[in-house]
């Protein structure tokens, strides 16, 4: 007796077997975690007091968005500075302070820690007689008066990084768009007769991050491959089998 | 007779009785306006005791006080508000002793919106603004230490005027105050006056002259 490679319990079994690779392969799929990062850079001074950035919104055919990550990082800069005015000699304590300066992402705001000088006595011995107050071109916009002896302070608040991971999918899904806008203030406390100015400057990047996973999905040629070179060789085999019965 | 002699008795103590009434003598001095904060000595004449008793001292102070505020706003970006505080306080006390004079503090404070830099920093126009304020105030002080003002130096008292600002805006400004204040102080002495000599010698000659009336008319009657 000859024996048969392929007999019907077998041919059945190895049909059985490649229909479940091919559904397997077909059906199932693998989660690969990616990132997208963004950063827009802004600033915000007294020239520009709001800043809308935009960004890209996430591309929903690049895979599934898991979280958004929004970093908030600035820095801001305060000069503040006086000068004695009272044409006499003068000793003075001054005592500035810069509060509620906030920036509103999205509606979520993220906050400064107030930056204050601190009760600082300064004596300005010196006396500084003005005629008239200060010209136009004497103080300029952006820079303090030099040679007149004021009293300078000039600080840094550290950088803030804020992440938010929620809420914001459908922000995102019409999105493209940060509003930023800022609106500090100043206090300062002396002795009468004093000239003070104060000049703010804002300056840092957000970042958009989008946490999303890869999905990956067989394609449709390769799902009737399969199912194709199996229908071969069962045809093979079952042409084989119908000629060793006729063999036989 | 007897009456004739008594009323000329009466008219010499008259006369003398005038020259004791109370008098009232007045010094005035003033330090002129400046700005603040200064500290500054009156110098007022002490009674001079020759003119008679002292019974009574008046002081009478006057402090004047021009305060101004003024802010830009030098944002072209945004506009902004201001809140400007100035108060001023003014004092009064003998040197070496209690404080006289305490006034109320004047308080001047102006708060508004103000829109972006319009290009002049001229504190006007639409992004700047400039308040002004005069204020007097007045105060009398009856005096009960009245030996101190006797004697031949002057009496020295010691004024004060000084200014606190809060100036609170947007953060980007130019701001500042200016205070300067005068003070007037004036005081009346009044004093019982001594006699003067002359005021004695009237009285001596009044009954002198009495009294040689009285000798010649009485010679005449004897006669």
């Amino acid at each position: 007796m000859t024996s048969t490679p392929f007999s019907r319990s077998n041919s059945t079994r190895l049909f059985c077997s490649a229909l479940l690779v091919w559904f397997a392969s077909a059906f199932s799929s693998v989660a690969i975690a990616n990132t997208i990062t963004q950063s827009l850079a802004f600033r915000l001074n007294p020239d520009v007091g709001s800043s809308v950035l935009s960004f890209n919104p996430f591309e929903l055919s690049l895979g599934t968005l898991d979280s958004v990550e929004i970093s908030f990082n600035a820095t801001r800069r305060h000069d503040w500075a006086a000068w004695n005015i009272s044409g006499q000699p003068a000793d003075v304590a001054y005592n500035a302070a810069l509060t509620g300066t906030t920036l509103t992402l999205g509606g979520n705001v993220f906050g400064f820690a107030d930056l204050v000088y601190g009760a600082g006595t300064t004596g300005l011995l010196g006396s500084v007689s003005l005629p008239t107050f200060f010209t136009e071109a004497q103080m300029g916009r952006t820079q303090f008066i030099a040679g007149q002896d004021p009293v300078y302070a000039s600080g840094f608040s550290p950088a803030t990084v804020s992440t938010l991971n929620s809420g914001l999918y459908s922000f995102l899904g019409f999105g493209g768009e940060l509003a930023l806008s800022y609106d500090p203030g100043i206090e300062t406390i002396s002795a009468s007769n004093f000239l003070t100015t104060s000049l703010v400057d804002v300056a840092g990047t957000v970042t958009v991050t989008y946490n999303y996973r890869v999905v990956s999905v067989p394609d449709s040629s390769l799902g009737l491959l399969l199912p194709a070179g199996l229908l071969g060789l069962f045809l093979v085999a079952r042409s084989r089998r119908v000629e060793l019965k006729q063999a036989s | 007779m007897k009456t004739k002699i008594l009323g000329s008795l009466i008219a010499s103590f008259l006369i003398a009785g005038a020259a004791q009434a109370q008098q009232v003598i007045s010094y005035f001095a003033q330090i002129p306006q400046a700005t603040t904060n200064w500290t500054q000595t009156l110098q007022l004449p002490s009674f001079d005791s020759g003119l008679g008793t002292l019974t009574q001292v008046k002081l009478s102070y006057t402090g004047d006080v021009w305060q101004s505020l003024f802010a830009e706003n030098t944002s072209l970006a945004n506009a902004s508000t201001y809140n400007l505080t100035t108060t001023a306080t003014l004092t009064l006390g003998k040197q070496g002793g209690p404080t006289l004079f305490a006034p109320t503090p004047i308080a001047f404070n102006r708060a508004g919106p103000v829109l972006g830099y319009d290009g002049n920093l001229d504190f006007g126009g639409t992004s700047g603004v400039t308040f002004n304020q005069q204020t007097t105030v007045n105060g009398t002080y009856f005096d009960g230490d009245l030996p101190s003002y006797l004697g031949l130096g002057p009496i020295n008292f010691v004024a004060s005027a000084s200014g606190l600002s809060t100036l609170i805006s947007g953060g980007n400004f130019v701001k500042g105050a200016l205070t300067s204040a005068a003070t007037g102080l004036s005081v009346e002495y009044t004093f019982t006056a001594i006699p003067e000599p002359s005021a004695y010698a009237a009285i001596f000659g009044a009954a002198a002259l009495a009294f040689v009336t009285i000798r010649r008319r009485l010679v005449r009657s004897i006669d």
